[in-house]
């Protein structure tokens, strides 16, 4: 039987992750801390790792791009940073072209500003966002499939929840979630 | 006569316009929600928008009904109906056991009338499946919290069938929060013992791991299952922060196009 390829699946969550500087450590910090210790415990070969990242296009400049987001106080990619100075290597991920028209979705979404206009407007987005996050995926699937299959590397991905693209790699990589602690390691236990 | 089963309505507050809705959420049963919730998203991603969209559905078919009905006959109908009432269930079986029952509740009579008052408008199609979402959350996380119990419970149990008890169990036995198989007894919950009433005892007792762990999976579900269920409000905060990304994004690529 044809042995798969390891790949490590990092879901992450953008959400209420706030700019505004803050005292005490949230609980989204908490569990960037969580994700940084169990990815270095995992002591991959940083060498061979390649790292993709949600929403990272595929420019010639994903590492500038990283850093600047890492700058703007992003914890996402400010790991992502220390696991490229550890010897892992950032690919883009992502098509600029798909990115663009998820911006401009999320442009139409924010112009809005009174509730009920604010409400449709959310409705639409949330329609035509799941048809792209779609086509995302694929483009994300594809990536990682043909620059990793025929290579002796270890593909490292942080994607958002609401992706699916860990469901489209299962068929060829054997995945291994990186999930801060319960209740998200439960939800491993059960479907995995 | 049987008395009929309490079911707890979201919509028992202003039941206005959508046909009356009632969600049986008192089942004890809730094991597998976990990869319940996990499925539903992977093959009905709206699943709380399609139930909704299938109730929208039934309301405009009762719009087309009543534009073919007389004011008349549509009354006269109506009065026909009077007492009339619909029930489908959706039921959702492990092994034989219910784990999730919807339980629509139709009064064919008021669809009619509110059909003849015109069209749901969508901030009500919004509340109604942020509701439906926010009970869905609440059963996925009655059930970590019942995990986490069982995490508790197993832990003392080790202890327990130990010839030597350490002293801090036999303190919570002594005091009657467990029982002798290392369970929660009835009135000492997960919550009094690592944020309510008990919290300072068990400071004191439990090994500081445990307690972290606690406190870290309250604080995990509190922001993570906020994620996605919550109001209007939460959803627009995330997109705002994605949009943020990008426009650092896109900014960053436009840069390094221009310099070339």
């Amino acid at each position: 039987m044809l042995e798969l390829k390891k790949l490590v699946y990092v879901p992450i969550l953008h959400a209420r992750e706030g700019a505004a500087p803050k005292k005490e450590p949230s609980a989204i910090d908490e569990m960037w801390d969580g994700i940084a210790a169990k990815i270095m415990g995992l002591a991959l070969p940083w060498d061979k790792t390649r790292i993709y990242q949600d929403g990272l296009p595929v420019c010639g400049e994903e590492l500038k791009v990283a850093e600047r987001l890492a700058e703007s106080g992003s914890r996402n990619h400010q790991l992502i940073l220390k696991l490229v100075a550890q010897g892992a290597q950032l690919e883009g991920t992502e098509s600029m072209e798909l990115l663009l028209r998820e911006h401009d979705l999320l442009n139409v979404l924010l112009m809005k500003h009174s509730g009920a206009e604010r409400a449709a407007a959310m409705a639409q987005y949330q329609a035509k966002s799941r048809d792209l996050l779609k086509m995302r995926d694929g483009f994300i699937f594809h990536r990682i499939k043909s620059a990793i299959l025929q290579q002796d590397l270890v593909p490292l991905v942080f994607m958002g929840v609401m992706h699916r693209v860990d469901k489209l790699l299962e068929k060829d990589f054997l995945i291994s979630h990186v999930i801060y602690r319960l209740p998200f390691s439960s939800v491993e236990a059960i479907y995995n | 006569m049987e008395r009929p089963r309490q079911k707890p309505s979201l919509l028992r507050a202003n039941p206005v316009l959508f046909s009356p809705i009632y969600l049986n959420v008192e089942g004890d049963s809730t094991e597998k929600l976990l990869a319940l919730y996990r499925f539903a998203h992977l093959f009905f991603p709206q699943l709380g928008p399609g139930i909704v969209q299938t109730l929208l559905d039934m309301e405009r078919h009762g719009e087309r009904l009543s534009a073919g009905l007389s004011a008349e006959e549509r009354l006269k109908l109506i009065g026909e109906m009077k007492g009339l009432s619909m029930d489908i269930q959706y039921a959702l079986k492990d092994e034989g056991k219910k784990m999730l029952e919807l339980s629509v509740h139709i009064v064919p009579g008021e669809v009619l009338e509110r059909a003849q008052q015109g069209a749901a408008d969508l901030s009500q199609y919004t509340q109604l499946r942020d509701d439906i979402d926010k009970v869905i959350a609440k059963l996925i996380e009655k059930e970590i919290r019942k995990r986490f119990t069982d995490k508790v419970e197993g832990f003392l149990q080790k202890f327990i069938n130990k010839p030597d008890v350490p002293s801090f169990v036999s303190q919570l036995l002594n005091m009657g929060w467990i029982d002798h198989k290392g369970r929660l007894t009835k009135g000492a919950t997960i919550d009094d013992l690592v944020s309510g009433k008990y919290r300072a005892k068990f400071e004191e007792l439990a090994p500081e791991e445990l307690l972290q762990e606690s406190l870290q999976i309250r604080d995990t579900i509190k922001t993570c299952f906020s994620v996605g269920v919550d109001d209007a409000d939460c959803l627009l905060q995330d997109a705002k922060r994605r949009h943020a990304l990008l426009e650092i994004t896109i900014k960053s690529v436009e840069k390094k196009e221009d310099a070339s």
